[in-house]
């Protein structure tokens, strides 16, 4: 029976509201049974509920889609990053400042004094022999004034004679 | 009045909790528990995904499942039990669902003359054929039913989709479907019924006869597409 057949009265939203509710049990008892007593009289309103009836029934062959293995652990460990960020979040705004902060300080102190510690060691690497030889050089006069044989005067060194215990007149 | 309300609320929580397993799970999300929420998503996960897949569509459906798992376990702090699980579950999807659309900005218009073509194996030549009259009917098989079936789902709008989904699937009454699409239960019972007098209209001709229509007929139900 094609809707062009149905009588006027019956070809309306509110019929089909009707039947659709008896279908989905959601009609008082009253209305329920008063439905039933109209099914049992009119064909056509049997045949229209019928109709619907078939049309529900077919929905349970949709096809659906089978998720994929993965779903539940790659669910999981979104789970876990929202948890994560979450942690992060909560905590007071200074707080997750603190690591920007060090970085910003710390960091160029670090740079600029290495780069000082470098220019510093070049800078004095001219010097660092007369530094090292400042005993000799400040007792030169008296040294020139000495005739000695040198290698006695490193052997008396070597005894201590001069204070130290070695020669290179460093003490 | 402040008090009465918050008495009739504490009333739902314990009530939900002794009657929904998965109000007791998902309140055990709420202290903490990983576990539950794992529960939680492998019990739900085939069923949101498929809902995602009729509401909008499947190549999106994992993605937006995904998004409404994430969507409650970021709400798990605020969640109180004020109905059974599935139901604001599904409201978390439907709205999901909604701004899926909104974005991809697509209402389908499924026309009848693709609904006829729709059998998986059917060459041009045969559709031809048939649409000359030369192969006015022929049997079709269970999985061609399948297609013709999913065609008809979608060519319904947004809400109805998501109604006839709720209602048929989740097998939920009107006053859940009103809750999780915020709607009135009238509205909700309206909606029902157009939705399954157009899917009646779609799908009579295949049911009644078991067979495939010719285009002519096909066209003659494109008219009886009716929008919400």
């Amino acid at each position: 029976m094609s809707p062009s057949e149905y009588p006027e009265s019956l070809a309306t939203a509110e019929v089909d509201e009707l039947l659709t509710a008896y279908l989905d049990e959601e009609l008082s008892v009253e209305e329920r049974s008063s439905v039933e007593q109209r099914l049992s009289d009119d064909s056509a309103f049997r045949a229209r509920l019928a109709e619907l009836e078939r049309a529900w029934n077919a929905l349970d062959d949709l096809p659906r889609a089978a998720p994929s293995h993965s779903f539940t652990r790659s669910t999981v460990e979104l789970a876990v990053a929202e948890l994560s960020r979450e942690i992060r979040l909560s905590q007071p705004r200074w707080k997750r400042w603190i690591p920007q902060m060090l970085s910003i300080v710390v960091l160029p102190i670090v740079v600029l004094w290495g780069a000082y510690a470098v220019t510093h060691s070049m800078r004095m690497a001219p010097y660092r022999q007369l530094v090292q030889e400042l005993d000799l050089i400040e007792h030169f006069e008296m040294y020139e004034k000495i005739d000695c044989d040198l290698e006695y005067l490193e052997l008396l060194g070597t005894q201590g004679i001069f204070g130290g215990g070695n020669s290179d007149g460093s003490n | 009045m402040g008090l009465a309300v918050s008495e009739s609320s504490a009333q739902n929580v314990v009530r939900y909790e002794l009657i929904d397993p998965d109000v007791r799970l998902m309140l055990q999300v709420r202290d903490g528990s990983a576990a539950a929420f794992e529960e939680l998503v492998d019990k739900y996960h085939q069923r949101v995904v498929q809902f995602m897949e009729h509401a909008v569509n499947r190549e999106s459906a994992e993605d937006l499942a995904q998004e409404v798992f994430l969507r409650v376990y970021s709400a798990r702090a605020r969640y109180q039990p004020g109905a059974k699980f599935c139901t604001w579950f599904f409201t978390v999807a439907n709205n999901v669902a909604s701004n899926a659309l909104r974005r991809l900005g697509t209402r389908k218009e499924v026309t009848m003359t693709k609904l006829a073509g729709v059998s998986s194996g059917e060459t041009p030549e045969t559709t031809a054929a048939a649409a000359s009259g030369l192969m006015p009917t022929r049997q079709f098989d269970k999985k061609e039913l399948s297609e013709v079936v999913r065609t008809a789902m979608q060519s319904l709008n947004e809400r109805q989709r998501m109604a006839i989904w709720l209602s048929k699937f989740e097998e939920m009454s009107y006053q859940e479907i009103a809750d999780t699409m915020e709607l009135s239960v009238k509205a909700v019972k309206s909606l029902l019924s157009r939705a399954r007098a157009t899917l009646r209209d779609l799908l009579q001709p295949y049911l009644a006869k078991g067979t495939m229509p010719d285009r002519g007929d096909s066209q003659t139900h494109a008219s009886d597409l009716g929008g919400d």
